[in-house]
Parts: structure tokens; C-alpha cells; sequence
């Protein structure tokens, strides 16, 4: 009987908690739907649901231009990665050499420098190859990842060693190892990594800001900045851009929530 | 073959004079911080003025908020290029800009182009003149007003006034208070949100300084003079009014502010004029909106002006400047800053506007209009309402809304006053010692 109060009880306390994080995002899509007389109403629903903001940021703004930014951007630095990542991370892994071994430490050492530290020189050295304002300098950066080498290489150290024996008495090399033994093994791993990849590009904002001027080349988080203004903000606006922009997130999340989790998860062993 | 020649041969001169005509325009970048209603209205100014004339086509480009704009531009600055002809700062960046030195001063231009600053509206052009001399334009200038709900003015028989001194509005605030039988407060008589640049104008408008050495006018501000008497008596008052329900407790949060006002649970509301345009749209019809000057101690010397304003900088070829100064001219024009007062709410910074035809009609329809001119007009012009020029001062305004979360808290105003300047007068130090001179 306790155990069965226990676990109820504990299933209130999380939905409340849960009710907590959604009311935010509640509230947000409520706003969405309303008019500008209405934006300060203090009924839980819009009292007279219109789809204007909508139809005004869509107008208004490209807003569709940012999103296809944001896809193309994003898609392209996770490719990069998961790329990137494979090849070092298996060299690291499976061939052992003082070279690789030093190589191994630089990438450690990678993981402790904050990315504030090299906003600046990364900015000056795009600026000075005069890439600002291309997609260049959205992508190319943030293709080699040092946590994704790790992650790889933490994976491809982890396969049996005799996987790679067999292959290679069948006259395998390591690329044809690569492809046709550690990567088919490695799509958990890859999964996870390319859904936090696509995540953090998505929600760069400082960055892109940063290198980008002409409108065609902004992101769906600096179109928010520009939907909104340090003086006079209209919410609703605001709000209906912000749930065009977090839909495409949200459905990819749902689809693919478990790649999220064991990302986290394995990203958690970097301690 | 030949066919494919000529078409080869007319393309490259199409090309060419394609090139030719383009060549005749000079294009300036321009980088602005402000988006939203504010922002389409910036991107309709430089359209029309890239159709008024066929010499400069000015690019205009969103930056981020103000914050991220001086991020982005220090970046370029250092990075030595990529950096725009004209920059949109706001009014607490004016030393950090002048003490950049990438900048051109406006007044510098100005005499080159034979152009009379001084029929600048003497307000906004006090405010961005340092070291004796006019850096920038003062684009986006707004102040600080009390909002009425004219419905609650009416249900509680309360006059309006056109000005308030402190004691006047503490007794305005508690006549507008209404509470049920048991104490509990159903309409508050203010909403007012922490806010430092609140602060900076109450003092202003008492006469005191914010920093010392004339609000930095005169020389260099080294220290900061916020925690003077007007301070003191404007958060003890506001102490006051919290704890005894006649002020929302609101915090810091304008949003929530703007929000109790719209819903009738507060009858008077603080904000700036850039916000007349969001507040009257966000009440809808629900009540008429009435404006009043902002409150003073005990006797009214002029508020400062808050906002924006437009930098030239330095590197750039003498076409380039003087496209990027025709611009600047052209918007000081006395329509365009007609259309731009009406279709934001910030203050026409150029004399004669308000004589205007089309200002006028605006005004007949929206007398809200007019009170942040006339506050503007009535404020006497001395180095007080100039406004304080610091550097650090985005950090020194962290310190002053901590303090007044502090004295609502209950600390004594004086004390939290103090205590935030310790921190400030470290941070401006810092600041300054980081300038070489």
C-alpha cells in the first residue's frame, strides 16, 4: 500500500514539475493566437484566437529564409562532424603510434578551452580569409569537433580487437575497416552525436551574428532578435515566430528523443 | 559561331555598363539595433532615401540589440575591418565611443559640409556633445512620462496634473489606490518597474547629477554621484508605496508593468515615449491613456534624454564619408523626422518639426504626442539634464536596480545607495584606467 502512495506520490510531484517547465511554452503559444488588445489578457486561452501574428511574421519577416538557413547550416556542420569525427576518432582509437597518442592529448586538451575564449581570434582569422557575411564561415569552423573525436574514439576503442583481426586476415585496410566494420557498429554513437550536433548549431546566436550582415545569410535565432526590439515589442509576433521556429525542433526531438538521451548519456562519461 | 560571339560581346557590354551606372553610386553600410515595429520603420527611412537621390545607396543591416551591435562592431574594429560607415549606439555607449577613437564627430563634418548644428533641438544635441563637441546624431531620442488611465482618474475624482514633485505623486499614487473591505488592494495606484535609467532621470530632473565632475562634462567622471538626496527620497518613497499596497509589486520586469496597466489593476504606468505607440495598442480601447511630465523633487530642472544615436567611423574614403553624412542630413530633415516622430514616438530632434502640417494633424489626433515634446521644450538646458557620461555604464546600472530591489526588500535607501556606488565607482575605474589618455 505505501509503496503504491509512494509511487503516486511521485508522479504528482513530477507532473507538477513537468506542468512547470510547459506552462512557458504554453503561455507562449497562447500568445500566439491573439490580437494586440488582447496580448495582455490574463485568460489562461486566447479570448478571441486569431492567426494575424502569424500571418504578419511570415509577411513581415522571411522567416521561412531564417528556418532554411538554420536547416542547411545546421545539416551541414552535423555531416561535417559525424565525418570528421569517425575518421580521427578511429585513427585514434586503432592505430597506435607516440604520434596518435599526442594527437589524442591535443584533442583532450581542446575539450577544456572554452569556446569564449576563441570567439575573438576565430572572428579575426574568418575576417581576415574575408569569409564574414558567406556560409563559409557558418559552417566551416565548427566541423571538427573535439568532443566528437572523443566520443568516436572512446567508441572505436571499446569495439573487440579481434573484430579487426578477422578483417584484416581478410585482407582488409583501414579504410574498408572503417566503413564496413566500425562505422555499421558505431550508429548509436553516430546518432547521438549528429542529434547533439544539430542542436547546438541550431541554437548559435552570438556567431552567426557575428559573421553574417546581409539578411539572406541570418539564422531562425538572430530572426527572433530582429522580430523582437529593445523598444517596443509586440508579443504576439514575437511569440507566433518563436513556435514557427521551434516546431521543426520540436518534431525532430520527438522523432528522435532516444538519440537525444544516449547523447547526453555518453556525454556525461567527459566528466 | 559568330552569333555566339556577338551574343558573347554584348553581354560583356552590358556587363560594363551595368558596372558603369552602379559605379556612380557610393553604397554605405549601416548597421542599426533595433528590429520589431521600430526596425521596419528604419529599413522604410533608408528606402526612401535611396529613391530620393541616385549618388549613395545606403545598405542597412540588423545588428542584434544594442549589446550585441557594440559586440559585432568591436569585433570588427579589432579585427581591423568588416566594421559599417555608420553604426546605430546607444546613449549609455557615448563614451565608450569617443574614447574608441574610430570615430568621426559629427560636428568635425558638419563644418566641412557647411552645416548649421544648431538648429539641432538643444536637448538631444547636449546630450551627445563631449569634450566640447557634437559626436553623433541623436536618431531614436525618447524620456521618461507617467501613463493615467483616464477611466481611473475619472471613478476616483482625481485630478490630472500636468507635472508632479514627489509629494504630489505619493498622494496622487494612494487617492488612485482602491481596496476592498479587508485591506487588499484591488486597483494599484502605479505600476513602476525597477528601472536604473528611472533613477537617472528623477535625479536629473531635481537637479542633481548621476557622476560627478558635472555628469562628466566638464571633465572625465570619475566617480558616481547616484546615491544624492533625490535618490534617496524617490526609493524610499517607492519602499513606502510596496509595502503598503499602493505600488505593484512588479520587480524588475517592464513587461509585467505594461501588463498590470493594460489590465486596469494599476492606474498610472512609467515608461518611455518609444513606448506610447506598444502601450496604446496593447489597451486597445479598454481606456483612454492621458500622459504627465515625469516627477521631480521639489523643484523641475529637465529630464535627459534616453535612446539611440548614429556614429560615423573612421577608415573610410572621403566619398564614402560624405554619402554617409548625406544620409545623416537628409534624416534631420524636418519631413523625415516629421514622419519619423509619428510613426514611432521618439522626439523630432530638429526645430520646426512640431510646425509642420503633417505634424500637426498627428498631434491633433494623439495629444500624447505633444507632452513628450513639451517636457522636452520646458526642461532647462544645463549639464544636469545633459545626462551622465561614464564609461561601464551598462554595469553601473546592474548595481543601481539591485539596490532598488534591495530597498524594497526593505534596506535603507541610503545605505543600498551607497553600497552600489562602492561597486560602481570600482567599475567606472576600472573603466577609465583601461582608457589611455
Amino acid at each position: 500500500m505505501n509503496k503504491i502512495l509512494a509511487r503516486v506520490l511521485f508522479y504528482i510531484g513530477i507532473s507538477l514539475y513537468a506542468a512547470l517547465l510547459v506552462l512557458p511554452l504554453l503561455t507562449m503559444l497562447s500568445v500566439s493566437f491573439r490580437s494586440d488588445g488582447d496580448v495582455y489578457n490574463p485568460s489562461f486561452f486566447p479570448p478571441n484566437p486569431t492567426l494575424e501574428p502569424y500571418q504578419i511574421a511570415l509577411e513581415k519577416f522571411p522567416v521561412l529564409r531564417f528556418l532554411g538557413n538554420s536547416f542547411l547550416v545546421s545539416s551541414l556542420v552535423t555531416l561535417g562532424v559525424m565525418l570528421i569525427s569517425s575518421c580521427t576518432g578511429y585513427a585514434l582509437a586503432r592505430i597506435n603510434s607516440p604520434v596518435s597518442n599526442f594527437i589524442f592529448a591535443l584533442v583532450i586538451g581542446l575539450l577544456l578551452v572554452p569556446g569564449e575564449v576563441t570567439f575573438l581570434p576565430l572572428y579575426i582569422m574568418i575576417n581576415r580569409l574575408g569569409w564574414i557575411d558567406s556560409y563559409l564561415a557558418l559552417t566551416l569552423p565548427f566541423i571538427a569537433s573535439p568532443i566528437g573525436i572523443f566520443l568516436m574514439r572512446q567508441f572505436f576503442k571499446s569495439l573487440p580487437q579481434e573484430l579487426f583481426d578477422a578483417a584484416r586476415m581478410d585482407g582488409a585496410g583501414h579504410l574498408r575497416m572503417l566503413w564496413h566494420i566500425a562505422m555499421p557498429l558505431a550508429t548509436p554513437a553516430l546518432g547521438a552525436l549528429a542529434a547533439l550536433t544539430f542542436l547546438g548549431t541550431w541554437n548559435m546566436y552570438l556567431y552567426p551574428l557575428v559573421v553574417t550582415n546581409s539578411e539572406e545569410l541570418r539564422t531562425a535565432q538572430i530572426a527572433l532578435r530582429f522580430i523582437s526590439s529593445d523598444e517596443a515589442v509586440r508579443y504576439n509576433i514575437v511569440a507566433a515566430a518563436a513556435v514557427i521556429i521551434l516546431l521543426p525542433t520540436l518534431v525532430a526531438f520527438l522523432f528522435a528523443q532516444r538519440a537525444f538521451v544516449r547523447g547526453i548519456a555518453m556525454g556525461s562519461l567527459k566528466g | 559561331m559568330k552569333k555566339r560571339f556577338l551574343a558573347l560581346g554584348l553581354a560583356v557590354l552590358s556587363a560594363a555598363a551595368l558596372s558603369l551606372a552602379q559605379g556612380g553610386r557610393t553604397t554605405v553600410t549601416f548597421w542599426y539595433a533595433l528590429g520589431g515595429s521600430i526596425g521596419e520603420q528604419i529599413e522604410l527611412l533608408v528606402k526612401n532615401y535611396n529613391s530620393s537621390q541616385d549618388k549613395v545607396t545606403i545598405k542597412a543591416e540588423f545588428s542584434g540589440n544594442y549589446d550585441d551591435t557594440l559586440n559585432k562592431m568591436r569585433a570588427a574594429l579589432q579585427a581591423g575591418k568588416g566594421y559599417p560607415n555608420v553604426v546605430q549606439v546607444y546613449d549609455i555607449g557615448t563614451r565608450f565611443m569617443v574614447d574608441s577613437g574610430a570615430v568621426v564627430a559629427l560636428e568635425d563634418m558638419a563644418k566641412k559640409e557647411n552645416f548649421d548644428i544648431s538648429k539641432l533641438v538643444s536637448q538631444p544635441r547636449n546630450y551627445y556633445t563631449v569634450d566640447g563637441k557634437m559626436y553623433s546624431l541623436p536618431f531614436n531620442s525618447s524620456n521618461p512620462l507617467l501613463y493615467f488611465n483616464a477611466n481611473a482618474l475619472n471613478s476616483s475624482k482625481v485630478e490630472q496634473r500636468p507635472f508632479y514633485n514627489l509629494a504630489q505623486l505619493e498622494d496622487t499614487i494612494k487617492r488612485l489606490t482602491v481596496k476592498d473591505a479587508s485591506g487588499k488592494t484591488t486597483r494599484y495606484g502605479i505600476t513602476f518597474h525597477a528601472d536604473s535609467w528611472f533613477i537617472e532621470q528623477f535625479g536629473y530632473n531635481s537637479g542633481q547629477a548621476y557622476c560627478n565632475n558635472e555628469n562628466g562634462r566638464k571633465a572625465r567622471a570619475t566617480e558616481t554621484t547616484f546615491n544624492n538626496p533625490a535618490s534617496v527620497a524617490f526609493l524610499e518613497m517607492m519602499a513606502r508605496l510596496t509595502a503598503g499596497g499602493f505600488a505593484a509589486p512588479v520587480g524588475r520586469d517592464g513587461t509585467a508593468s505594461l501588463n498590470t496597466f493594460v489590465n486596469g489593476q494599476a492606474a498610472i504606468y512609467v515608461s518611455s515615449t518609444a513606448n506610447l505607440f506598444g502601450a496604446t495598442r496593447a489597451v486597445g480601447g479598454k481606456f483612454p491613456i492621458r500622459t504627465s511630465f515625469y516627477p521631480f523633487l521639489k523643484e523641475r530642472n529637465g529630464v535627459a534624454i534616453g535612446g539611440a544615436s548614429l556614429w560615423m567611423l573612421k577608415g573610410f574614403t572621403e566619398t564614402e564619408q560624405d554619402g554617409a553624412f548625406s544620409f545623416i542630413k537628409w534624416m534631420l530633415d524636418p519631413a523625415t523626422q516629421g514622419r519619423w516622430h509619428l510613426n514611432t514616438g521618439y522626439f523630432p530632434v530638429i526645430q520646426g518639426v512640431t510646425k509642420t502640417p503633417l505634424v500637426q494633424s498627428g498631434h491633433s489626433k494623439n495629444q500624447n504626442f505633444i507632452t513628450a515634446i513639451r517636457q522636452l521644450e520646458t526642461s532647462k538646458v544645463n549639464t544636469v539634464s545633459a545626462g551622465c557620461l561614464m564609461g561601464q555604464f551598462t554595469e553601473i546600472r546592474t548595481y543601481v536596480v539591485s539596490a532598488w530591489e534591495e530597498v524594497l526588500k526593505g534596506k535603507p535607501a541610503k545605505q543600498a545607495l551607497d553600497e552600489a556606488k562602492v561597486k560602481s565607482d570600482a567599475a567606472l575605474q576600472r573603466y577609465n584606467a583601461t582608457v589611455a589618455r
